[in-house]
């Protein structure tokens, strides 16, 4: 099925990120609603190429999110240039992830994920055990970015991002990558007798998705300020990505994007009325769509012949 | 000289000697049968040969270059393709796009655009007699468009070398008669070598040039299916009964 | 120093016993269902709070709110079993997720019911000392009752039909369906027997963390059972003896080695790192186990 650049489709993928803009322009809390939307929205996008279209299992995404908040933290407060330090980020996530995915990826899929899940743990521990870039305590990065800190170009940009990678998922579900990435999800072994060079395939998967989470990283810290490992690492960035991309539709090229719109709209709904039962219920969400409905809200409504033409 | 040669191939798995000590060749548009009991070790040659395994000890040539150390990937793409005893199409995609892996990654691969590639399954499609269901998924089909999508797409790899792995078990005799009948045209037009494990004996007399015999794990017989049938070790592995085995020669 | 080494390997060998308990629970499930259960750590969690709330309400000490972990267990792990473990043994890699999600799941219930906050169960009975080295007498009950779990465990799995059949099960599923197991219940039972244990160890597991029971300490637990089932082997019961005790000695080892000769570190928040390297390492070396590396 040949995805079209100039279709309905794109105008309805344009149209939900001009939506999201305009949300953001209306007010200063408005804004700060969309940033978390755009933020989960990219690391969920992320965790999709892995996880959706290649069928890798992380579960721990959290740690490129956080290597990169971590790398631009360093690298600005030795006085480098913002961009270049969130950009720099995106590049420590990927290395991070070339040498985990060198480790891990010729092995079961089973010991990637649990790997990820212990990295995610060891990398907060190691910065806290050592105490480099603050340590426990952590750093306080207000006195370099006040300068130029601004909460619509933030979401500007990470806006950009998410339609980046919206249009790369694309790109990738056309490309002979994407079918190579179906196929080894499929069956893995079969894949390698058809030609397939899983693991390279699998590594470069992996590097597209942690470069792009440690960008979103970057962006993050520069939101954050006061930079904690425990916070930065917090599991609950990997649970909300493994939630809205299972909400969403896994493998689907919108459905993340809409799951973290949902997702947003959920977790407002729960701070108020039942504060402290967040992660409780995100888990049942999770049993429940699995066992229920794998294929996600847009993998649903794409089973209506009128709506395929529409949705990706 | 001959598009591949095994030479002293032993594989084993911990204590059991799947394949001991095999050595043999196979011609160049040939079609070479692959017979023997259950368990002899005529899965794990094809295995071996398509990279899945690594043996213990000999070598593989194929097309004069030593593949012994060659990943999978790599195999398909210098020429060999294979299905399996067990059909493993992938579920999730459609047939076509099952085919469009086959013709991407096959001899192809990076140097074949998305269009064309998608020409091209669909031609092999309609060449099987898949066309009509390109945009079902895969895992919908039936058994028997199963087993013939597992070949379209091991055909779309434009291999030179295709091994079949019983591809003919559970069908009926109509199914048969059509699978072979295919099989025959994928020989004569693209002078595909093709090597074929088989139980069902009128299929793989009748259309193979030459048959190997395993059991346990060695080559007992190899040479033209009219004299395989009438080898004695080979009916006795089989049936201990020469009457019924020539009798399977004449169809 | 001399002494001191001597204290810190008996402790680890006390604490292996429940190591190796834990780890042989999850090695079962892993071995016939080959599911990672992620939520096996927070079993065992779950085991710990009942010890505490059977020594808060019927005044038990750990040893004697066994049976009534061991129940539990049973329990808990059937009903789990028909409600999600069994839709998902055959798709191992959503079955992580699943699981994940309800250890994720478990984990946020046991705070929302009984907080956030450390309990610990203050159960003493002195100690005895020879040679320099003092063993408070709890863990040496303990230590027995572990061993002879274990013992168990041993005579169900290789003396019993419900044990052969686990592992009939684990080599080859459609092989021992063929032999007349009915492998749908060896799962459901197996998965039962693999809670009930990880209960079992979590009740022990109170004495000798005195005051630290929380609903996040599965996380820490998961880690290492996770190596000792890679480090012996995945599916492999010895490997989960050899691993428990390794992973009781290492654990003991660690800080004491970081604290004299590693400085700038603070030791106790090394470990956790300390741990995923070694689990890497063991990847790197022996990543075999039984489900092996994939396409050689």
């Amino acid at each position: 099925m040949k995805l079209g650049k100039y279709s309905a489709r794109m105008a309805l993928i344009l149209g939900f990120y001009a939506f999201l803009a305009i949300l953001a322009l209306f007010s200063k809390a408005y804004a700060d609603v969309v940033f978390y939307i755009l933020l989960v929205s990219v690391v969920s996008q992320s965790l999709n190429i892995i996880f959706g279209i290649a069928g890798l299992v992380s579960l721990g995404q959290v740690v490129f999110l956080g290597i990169g908040v971590y790398t631009f933290t360093f690298l600005i407060s030795q006085g480098f240039n913002p961009c270049l330090s969130v950009i720099a980020g995106g590049f420590a996530s990927l290395i991070f992830a070339v040498a985990v995915g060198a480790v891990l990826l010729r092995l079961r899929g089973i010991f990637f994920a649990c790997a990820t899940l212990i990295l995610s743990v060891a990398v907060p521990y190691f910065i806290i055990g050592t105490g480099i870039v603050g340590g426990f305590a952590g750093v306080n990065i207000y006195k370099y970015i006040s300068s130029f800190y601004n909460i619509h170009v933030l979401v500007f940009s990470l806006l950009v991002i998410s339609l980046f990678t919206t249009i790369l998922t694309i790109k990738i579900l056309e490309s002979p990558f994407g079918y190579s990435l179906r196929a080894l999800k499929a069956d893995h072994d079969a894949a390698e007798t058809t030609g397939i060079n899983t693991f390279r395939q699998k590594m470069l998967a992996l590097c597209v998705s942690a470069m792009l989470t440690g960008i979103a990283g970057g962006i993050l810290a520069i939101k954050q300020a006061y930079i904690l490992p425990l916070v930065v690492f917090d599991p609950l960035y990997s649970i909300e990505a493994i939630l809205v991309v299972l909400l969403g539709g896994p493998g689907t090229v919108m459905g993340p994007v809409l799951g973290a719109f949902i997702y947003e709209m959920l977790r407002d709904i729960l701070m108020r009325f039942a504060p402290g039962f967040q992660a409780f219920i995100y888990g049942i969400l999770v049993i429940a769509i699995i066992l229920r409905a794998r294929e996600g809200i847009v993998g649903l409504l794409k089973k209506n012949k009128k709506l395929q033409k529409l949705l990706v | 000289m001959p598009i591949l040669q095994l030479e002293n191939v032993t594989k084993k798995f911990g204590g059991v000697v799947a394949l001991n000590n095999v050595t043999f060749q196979v011609e160049k548009s040939e079609v070479l049968g692959v017979i023997g009991p259950n368990g002899s070790g005529k899965t794990t040659l094809i295995n071996v040969i398509s990279g899945v395994y690594k043996p213990e000890s000999g070598k593989l040539i194929y097309k004069g270059t030593n593949i012994t150390r060659v990943k999978p990937h790599l195999r398909c793409r210098m020429g060999i393709a294979r299905t399996y005893q067990v059909v493993r199409i992938f579920s999730g995609l459609t047939v076509l796009e099952n085919v469009m892996v086959g013709v991407l990654n096959g001899t192809k691969h990076g140097k074949i655009s998305m269009e064309e590639a998608m020409k091209e399954a669909e031609s092999i499609l309609s060449y099987l007699g898949l066309d009509k269901m390109k945009n079902l998924q895969a895992e919908l089909l039936n058994i028997q468009y199963r087993k013939r999508l597992e070949l379209a797409r091991a055909i779309g790899m434009d291999p030179e070398l295709l091994m079949l792995d019983e591809c003919l078990a559970g069908l009926t005799p109509s199914e048969v008669f059509e699978m072979l009948d295919v099989i025959k045209r994928v020989k004569e037009d693209k002078d595909t070598t093709i090597i074929m494990v088989e139980h069902l004996m009128h299929a793989v007399m009748n259309i193979s040039d030459r048959v190997i015999v395993f059991n346990e794990g060695k080559i007992i017989a190899e040479g033209k299916p009219e004299e395989i049938a009438k080898d004695v070790k080979v009916a006795k592995v089989y049936f201990g009964d020469r009457e019924l085995a020539l009798k399977f020669i004449k169809r | 120093m001399f002494d001191l080494i001597v204290q810190v390997l008996v402790f680890g060998v006390f604490v292996a016993a429940i190591y190796s308990l834990q780890a042989l629970g999850f090695n079962i499930v892993v071995g016939a269902m080959r599911i990672l259960n992620l939520a096996h750590a927070e079993f065992v969690v779950l085991g710990a709070y009942i010890s505490y709330w059977a020594w808060v309400f019927f005044g038990f000490n750990p040893i004697q709110s066994i049976p009534l972990s061991a129940l539990l267990g049973v329990i808990t792990g059937l009903v789990s079993y028909d409600f999600l473990i069994k839709r998902l043994v055959y798709s191992a890699d959503v079955a992580l997720v699943a699981t994940f999600a309800l250890s994720l799941v478990l984990k946020e219930g046991m705070k929302i019911f009984w907080t956030a906050n450390y309990r610990g169960i203050p159960w003493t009975l002195g100690s005895i000392s020879f040679n320099g080295i003092t063993v408070p007498i709890t863990y040496i009950y303990t230590l027995i009752g572990s061993l002879v779990l274990i013992l168990a465990v041993y005579i169900i799995m290789y003396k019993t039909y419900f044990g052969k059949a686990c592992r009939a099960v684990a080599f080859d599923r459609e092989t021992a369906a063929i032999c007349g197991v009915n492998v749908e219940r060896i799962l459901r039972y197996g998965f039962a027997f693999s809670s009930c244990l990880a209960f079992v160890s979590g009740n022990l597991l109170t004495v000798y963390i005195s005051s630290g029971i929380n609903p996040y300490m599965g996380q820490v637990i998961m880690v290492k059972c996770l190596i000792i089932v890679t480090l012996g082997g995945l599916g492999n019961p010895w490997g989960a003896l050899i691993g428990g005790l390794t992973i009781g000695m290492l654990e003991q080892i660690i800080p004491v080695v970081l604290m004299n000769y590693v400085p700038n570190i603070e030791p106790f928040m090394f470990t956790p790192f300390i741990y995923s390297l070694i689990f890497i390492l063991i990847l790197l070396l022996k990543p075999e186990g039984i489900l092996g590396g994939g396409v050689q």
